[in-house]
């Protein structure tokens, strides 16, 4: 996984002597999430999705094409994920972990059902693909990701198709002639990272003792405090409470009580952030929603106020 | 869903097993002469070779490579899932680094891992068979690292899952250091309701212990028959 430079040993000093006390440099408990922002500034499917300092831009487009031999009644979905230079200097390439972790929790968790992207089996499909842009990076991109990707998916319409059925040939409907068809999303997962610190560095060197050495979790973490952390824990869970992926790298042991307190803090996390996107969400159709316009158009209409 | 019955009335899983058994877990090391180290490991079917060169001069580093080869599974397969490899080599790295006091190496050491036969539980006789070679090449680790997967069924724990169950079951994989009853990796790929991890999780570090003692076992027999071969030779 893509990491940023250490800082400098004074300020690493510091956020951590900090942590020790129960404090962050950004005043944050914690267990405190930055605030989220969603903003839907183009066309259907694009999301800027902003986490704090960390800000994520996702387009969903999506073509006729045609399907995979060995799954002919499916459509074809796919996440590409962008990390240039002017996220953070140290960019440059794009990183397979990243690319996994995302996939896991989107595309094998089921989130978006391939089988109602099918036109004609074994013929056509649509082949949806998410772009991720990364515009500003500090600190929890799997989170932003994640969360951007599905709201972008939740926000795609595609335009409907009309088969002939003497010739199979495939027409798109232009949108003007009928509404544009939403994707078929089965749950929203939500990811959420949990950065791990030692209490103190000395347990590193003398890990004899038989209790696991205390820890600090934090959710959340900044680019500053995700650049030393020891290790890390990926929990992606929905709001029906279904974990969709898990994973937990190396670092030092964790009981199994801390791993379930974990997860019971993303499944809050996620049961907000689904209800925040939600409401985003709608609230964005009511702008889109050409009926809603005429209603606001109308003279007996209070005015409000672009 | 396959034809296969996952669990019947009478408590037998497909293959024969009760709920909280492993499937056939045999391991050797030090069967490849020319090595610093190297171990197999047989998980029922599964069959994972590993070879550890080193540490030889270079950064203290641990560097692991995955190999699946083609013929492992029962359609040969091209291969594809390199993310998934990747991922895979990934997650040793980190686990066996913070295991091995990756600082005070002397050097680089290269671990190979060859797949040479999948029938479910990949990871942890990957894991299994990477923590064998690496005490068989005789780096210093604060514990075995033994891994072991388990899945849900309904509302039964299954430990050690096999290819079908892998298929139809969710399921995770957990290592731990030694006999400790914490977690030091974990990889969940499927759906699992939260509800029920807490049982899942118990059963797989209660298999990680059988998987401890059983390689705790084999190394001390190998040990031992080095040190008789020793006395032999008058060395």
């Amino acid at each position: 996984m893509l990491r940023a430079p250490l800082p400098v040993n004074n300020s690493r000093k510091f956020v951590k002597e900090i942590l020790n006390e129960g404090f962050r440099i950004d005043s944050r408990s914690l267990t405190e999430f930055r605030p989220v922002q969603i903003e839907f500034p183009g066309d259907y499917g694009v999301v800027r999705y902003t986490q704090g300092n960390t800000k994520v831009l996702v387009s969903v487009s999506a073509e006729l094409t045609q399907p995979f031999e060995d799954r002919a009644s499916e459509g074809m979905f796919m996440v590409t994920t962008e990390l240039n230079p002017m996220a953070a200097p140290w960019f440059n390439q794009n990183d397979s972990f990243l690319d996994r972790i995302i996939e896991k929790a989107i595309r094998r968790s089921a989130a978006l059902d391939l089988e109602s992207l099918c036109v004609i089996a074994g013929k056509v499909c649509w082949r949806v693909r998410a772009d991720v842009h990364v515009l500003e990076f500090d600190g929890n991109l799997i989170d932003a990701i994640c969360a951007a990707v599905i709201t972008a998916l939740r926000h795609y319409r595609h335009p409907d198709t009309a088969i002939d059925h003497t010739t199979n040939d495939v027409r798109l409907i232009p949108t003007k002639e009928r509404n544009p068809i939403p994707l078929n999303i089965l749950h929203t997962p939500i990811s959420v990272t949990f950065s791990f610190y030692h209490d103190n560095d000395e347990l590193l060197d003398e890990d004899e003792s038989d209790t696991t050495p205390s820890h600090i979790c934090l959710c959340d973490a900044t680019r500053e405090e995700e650049s030393f952390r020891s290790f890390f824990l990926i929990v992606t869970i929905n709001k029906s409470k279904e974990i969709c992926q898990m994973y937990k790298s190396g670092g030092f042991q964790l009981s199994t009580d801390a791993i379930i307190d974990c997860v019971e803090q993303s499944y809050k996390r996620a049961v907000d952030l689904t209800d925040f996107i939600e409401t985003k969400l709608t609230e964005d159709s009511n702008l889109r929603d050409p009926e809603w316009k005429i209603k606001l158009a109308r003279a007996d209409n209070t005015r409000i106020a672009s | 869903m396959s034809r296969i019955e996952i669990f019947n009335s009478e408590g037998f899983r497909h293959d024969g097993r009760r709920f909280d058994e492993l499937r056939n877990f045999t391991c050797t090391i030090g069967d490849h002469p020319n090595l610093d180290g190297s171990s197999s490991v047989k998980l029922g079917a599964t069959k994972v070779s590993c070879m550890v060169v080193g540490p030889y001069n270079g950064p203290p580093r641990l560097n692991f490579s995955i190999d699946v080869t083609p013929f492992s599974t029962f359609e040969r397969q091209a291969r594809k899932n390199e993310k998934r490899l990747q991922e895979l080599q990934s997650l040793l790295v980190t686990s066996f680094t913070s295991a091995c006091a990756t600082a005070e190496l002397p050097g680089t050491i290269d671990v190979r891992i060859q797949v040479l036969a999948q029938d479910g539980g990949l990871v942890s006789a990957c894991t299994n068979a990477a923590t064998l070679a690496l005490i068989d090449a005789g780096i210093p680790m604060k514990d075995y690292i033994c891994a072991c997967s388990a899945g849900i069924y309904d509302t039964t724990p299954f430990l050690d899952l096999s290819n079908a169950e892998e298929t139809d079951l969710s399921f995770l994989t957990i290592g731990a250091l030694g006999n400790d009853s914490d977690v030091l990796m974990l990889l969940l790929e499927n759906k699992i309701p939260a509800d029920h991890l807490p049982v899942v999780m118990d059963m797989a570090l209660s298999g990680t212990q059988l998987v401890r003692q059983v390689m705790d076992d084999t190394v001390r027999y190998y040990t031992q028959q080095r040190l008789a071969k020793r006395k032999l030779t008058g060395l």
